[in-house]
């Protein structure tokens, strides 16, 4: 679960050493911004929150634990910081929103609701992303980490501190109210 | 939707996830043959999964790490600067107080030391006096650093100050406060300063200067009384040992000319160091 997860690593990186830090970010940028992406939905938003995500790792470097999971820790920054930065947005009542519609880049659902219709590759990209623009915070968290990082149900319990039991049923209603969401595009 | 299907439901997210045990798999695959309800919802989250799982994978910008660094860097404050240099600052401030206790001795735990930091050295050429490391002169004042003299007597039990600069109210044995005082010295004196380390010597003196008043006693088994003559501008500083001696340093604000009429007493330790008298002047 991590690029170099071993104590070793992470005591180069507590010992401020660049080259460790600079192996931090190159392993765990891409990680970082696609859950920033697919949490904001939104490219630009998704770049700068993962610099300052790192940005922030490197502030807080020394406080790392060796017993922790470096992978874990930084899951848990990114999400925390989507949080907070979806949160703002939200109340600058500007770019995001919780419905799909304000979300620049996606598509509104309602437009592509036609049944059976085919949608290009791009499109049905965007309206997925869409459906997961909509979902509430704590399904959004629990389906990225499981259906686009491919976390373990163990991993994502650590990371956001909850039950096996919670985390199975806030995925299947995730699940759920994304299949809903995506009716027009799911033909069965 | 049975109460059969209700129960299954809770299983769908281990069943798609690969994670559920073989029985249960089972249960839920011979359900979703027999009922079309489950048999489509399990379909449709299949596909709802695997429409997440194909999403492409986004890679950061390439210049991801340089654009941190170069915000690490800008955001920086003094302090982080400092930082490597207050690291540095801190391991030789510690060597140096190892040092200094490795070289001087260590005070002895559970016993608070007073500490008065005394002016720095006179103009007159007498350098504040350093501590030498001394056997028979091991004291509270032999660990502390040079400069800082102990001013107040500790608990029993301490090792003598070995002739520290006491403060010179030090004890109770001059009732008539006249330690510390000046007083007119009678003409009967020899008026040069001196040192009494005898009871007979010191009734004799006592009594020669106050003849009506009793005698204050003095422990001579570990003190002495110095006797310093001069103005009626005089004071007593300090006493304190320096290089094997114990340095009286003395005021005597009035130059020349005035008789030596006046007398200053002081109560120092027996320390069996030479005593030396020195005027400070301004």
């Amino acid at each position: 679960m991590t690029v170099k997860g071993d104590a070793r690593f992470i005591r180069h990186l507590r010992a401020g050493r660049g080259k460790a830090f600079n192996e931090l970010v190159l392993g765990y940028k891409d990680r970082v911004f696609n859950l920033s992406y697919r949490f904001l939905g939104d490219w630009q938003e998704a770049n700068e929150l993962a610099r300052e995500v790192f940005i922030s790792l490197n502030k807080n470097i020394r406080s790392f634990r060796v017993q922790s999971g470096l992978s874990t820790r930084i899951y848990k920054i990114t999400l925390d910081m989507c949080k907070s930065r979806l949160a703002n947005l939200r109340s600058e009542k500007n770019k995001i929103t919780a419905g799909a519609e304000e979300v620049p880049g996606t598509v509104n659902l309602r437009v592509l609701n036609a049944p059976n219709r085919l949608l290009e590759k791009k499109e049905l990209e965007m309206s997925v992303q869409a459906a997961i623009n909509a979902l509430p915070e704590e399904r959004k968290e629990v389906l990225l980490l499981r259906d686009i990082e491919g976390l373990s149900y163990r991993e994502i319990s650590e990371i956001l501190a909850i039950e096996e039991k919670t985390l199975k049923l806030r995925l299947n209603k995730a699940r759920q109210v994304l299949r809903d969401g995506l009716a027009g595009v799911i033909d069965v | 939707m049975s109460d059969k299907c209700e129960a299954l439901t809770g299983l769908l997210p281990g069943y798609i996830d690969g994670e559920l045990p073989a029985e249960e798999s089972a249960r839920v695959e011979a359900h979703a043959a027999s009922c079309e309800i489950c048999r489509k919802e399990l379909e449709r989250l299949n596909i709802t999964v695997e429409l997440l799982r194909n999403l492409p994978r986004y890679q950061a910008s390439t210049r991801l790490l340089a654009e941190v660094r170069n915000e690490i860097k800008k955001r920086r404050t003094i302090f982080d600067r400092a930082r490597p240099f207050l690291k540095l600052a801190g391991v030789l401030a510690l060597a140096a107080l190892a040092f200094f206790f490795l070289k001087n001795g260590i005070p002895p735990a559970g016993q608070p030391v007073t500490t008065q930091k005394i002016p720095g050295p006179s103009k007159n050429g007498i350098k504040r006096p350093a501590l030498k490391k001394d056997k028979e002169n091991k004291g509270i004042s032999a660990s502390l650093p040079t400069g800082w003299q102990v001013v107040e007597k500790e608990a029993a039990g301490l090792p003598s100050a070995g002739g520290s600069s006491y403060r010179i109210a030090e004890t109770q044995v001059f009732q008539n406060a006249y330690e510390g005082e000046t007083f007119a010295a009678s003409a009967g004196n020899d008026l040069k300063n001196r040192v009494i380390g005898e009871e007979g010597e010191w009734k004799a003196f006592y009594a020669s200067v106050f003849p009506k008043k009793s005698v204050p006693q003095v422990d001579f088994s570990g003190k002495l009384v110095v006797a310093v003559y001069g103005s009626g501008a005089l004071s007593i500083i300090s006493a304190e040992p320096f290089e094997e001696k114990l340095f009286i340093s003395y005021r005597d604000t009035v130059k020349n000319g005035t008789t030596s009429a006046y007398c200053c007493l002081k109560v120092v330790e027996k320390t069996g160091l030479e005593i030396i008298f020195k005027q400070e002047r301004k």
